[in-house]
Order: structure tokens, then C-alpha cells, then sequence
């Protein structure tokens, strides 16, 4: 099933074909400052269904807390994130849930990094859940 | 209690000296996508006590549905939402809540337009909420 996403203001957007590997949200500071919320939500996908398909993005680069490379990508007119691409990972691209056309469920959503997680918000009884980074 | 944020690159920074006015979780499609993540926060405070400190933002704006434009602030070099300025709205503004440096207390939260909630998240059962846009 292609899917589709795009930043807020439409200049940039892509397509999906490719199965994703999961739904993850992520309660580190890195991803509350990205997200300007709560956490972010990371939907990676193999790099092969994925394609630009209007608009140029912009990258920023910061390194990871393992040290790797991650390379950003945002829309140059309205500042949304779109996707993350990992050094370490050439055939994946990680995409911003919030970017997709199509709501995510977060019933399936794994979450990380739920130590610095805000107070008050909830994560259902039965979700995956890692206080840090989860082990490979 | 002042209050700094800033982008997640730290190029644009901001402080907020005034006590905020309220706390809103906003669940609709504009919120999605501006936060690439579920819902947007919005963390009102008066613009008096508001002050840029570090870095120039860029303005994105839009049209809201009410046809007053929302001026967006972001950071140039890491793309991250900080505030928006509404227009008519001359005393507040509304930072981004993940933009601060505290973290805020989600519990404390108004959520709105959970018409548009994405399937699978919880919200806290004690919460004010409104299926919409609030009166």
C-alpha cells in the first residue's frame, strides 16, 4: 500500500511504498524539541518504497547519543519535519508519524525513552515500553 | 517564574517572565502536521513578558479556519516550531510547548479537537476536553 505525507505547508512531499518495520514514540529531550510537543513519533520504512515526489527539503545534522550521524530532513518554508535519515542505516528513512497523510495507530506504538517521558501523559497498560533506548 | 526554550539546535532562543495563561493540547490535522508527532501543544503566555534572547526565526504564515492568519515562528537551521502569533490577538502568544527547556505537566493540559485524536491515545480520563474548537 503506497502511502503518502507532506510538511504543513505542502511544498514538500513524498510517497511510501514499503511495509514499515513499527510505530515508535519517543519521550527523549531530542525528540520534545523536534517535535516543539509531547514526543515524537518515528515510523521507519525501507528506503527502497520511498520517494520524494515534490518539493526540496532542508537537512540538519546532529549526532545521536551512540554517535551517529542523523540527518534531518524539514521543509524550508514551514519548518516541519519530515523524516530522519541514520548514517548507520543506509536502506532505511525514519519518517515523522505526524507527516503522514493517513492517521497512525498508537495502539501498536512502542515507546522509548519513557524516563524523561512529561508527567501526565499516558501510555496504555499494554504498550512495549523502554525507560531508555531498547537493546538490539 | 521566568521561563527559556529554544530550538533543538539551539540556534533561536527565547524567555518568557509572565505566569502562563493556560496549557492546550490540540489533536487536529494543522497540529499533526506541524508537530510531525500526534498533537500539537500550545502554551499561552502574554507577549509582554516574551523575548527573543538568541538567533532569528523564520515566519511561516497560514490561514486558520476562523480566516486570521497565524504567524508561525520556526528555527531557519533545524526546522522546529518555537511560537505563533495570531492576528487580532495582540496580548498572548502561544509557544510550542515542547519548546521549552522545562518540561510541562501534560496532566494540566486542555485537550481540543479530539475529533481528530489519532486512534490508540490516551487522555488523561480528569482532562477538559472538547471535541472541537472550545466556545
Amino acid at each position: 500500500m503506497t502511502r503518502t505525507g507532506r510538511c504543513q505547508c505542502g511544498a514538500v512531499r513524498y510517497e511510501c511504498a514499503s511495509e514499515p518495520f513499527a510505530v515508535i514514540a519517543c519521550h527523549c529531550t531530542e525528540c520534545r524539541k523536534q517535535s516543539a510537543s509531547a514526543f515524537g513519533l518515528s515510523h521507519p520504512v525501507a528506503r527502497d518504497g520511498f520517494r520524494l515526489i515534490k518539493g526540496i527539503p532542508s537537512f540538519w545534522s546532529r549526532l545521536s547519543g551512540s554517535g551517529i550521524e542523523i540527518r534531518c530532513a524539514f521543509c524550508p518554508d514551514c519548518g516541519s519535519r519530515l523524516w530522519d535519515e541514520p548514517q548507520d542505516a543506509p536502506d532505511i528513512v525514519v519518517l515523522k508519524g505526524g507527516s503522514l497523510d493517513e492517521p497512525l495507530d498508537l495502539a501498536e506504538a512502542i515507546h522509548i525513552w519513557t524516563r524523561s517521558k512529561l508527567p501526565g501523559v499516558i501510555i496504555p497498560a499494554g504498550a512495549k515500553q523502554f525507560p531508555r533506548e531498547p537493546e538490539e | 517564574m521566568t521561563r527559556t526554550g529554544g530550538c533543538q539546535c539551539g540556534a533561536v532562543r527565547y524567555e518568557s517572565t509572565r505566569a502562563p495563561v493556560a496549557l492546550y493540547v490540540c489533536h487536529c490535522l494543522e497540529c499533526r502536521k506541524q508537530s510531525a508527532s500526534a498533537f500539537g501543544m500550545s502554551f499561552i503566555v502574554p507577549r509582554a513578558g516574551f523575548r527573543l534572547i538568541a538567533g532569528e526565526p523564520k515566519r511561516w504564515t497560514r490561514r486558520a479556519d476562523s480566516g486570521r492568519h497565524v504567524h508561525c515562528f520556526f528555527c531557519p537551521i533545524c526546522g522546529s516550531r518555537l511560537w505563533h502569533e495570531r492576528e487580532g490577538v495582540a496580548d498572548s502568544l502561544s509557544i510550542k510547548a515542547g519548546s521549552l527547556d522545562e518540561p510541562v505537566d501534560f496532566s494540566a493540559a486542555i485537550h481540543i479537537w479530539t475529533l481528530r485524536k489519532l486512534p490508540g491515545l490516551g487522555i488523561p480520563e480528569a482532562a477538559v476536553q472538547f471535541p472541537g474548537e472550545p466556545d
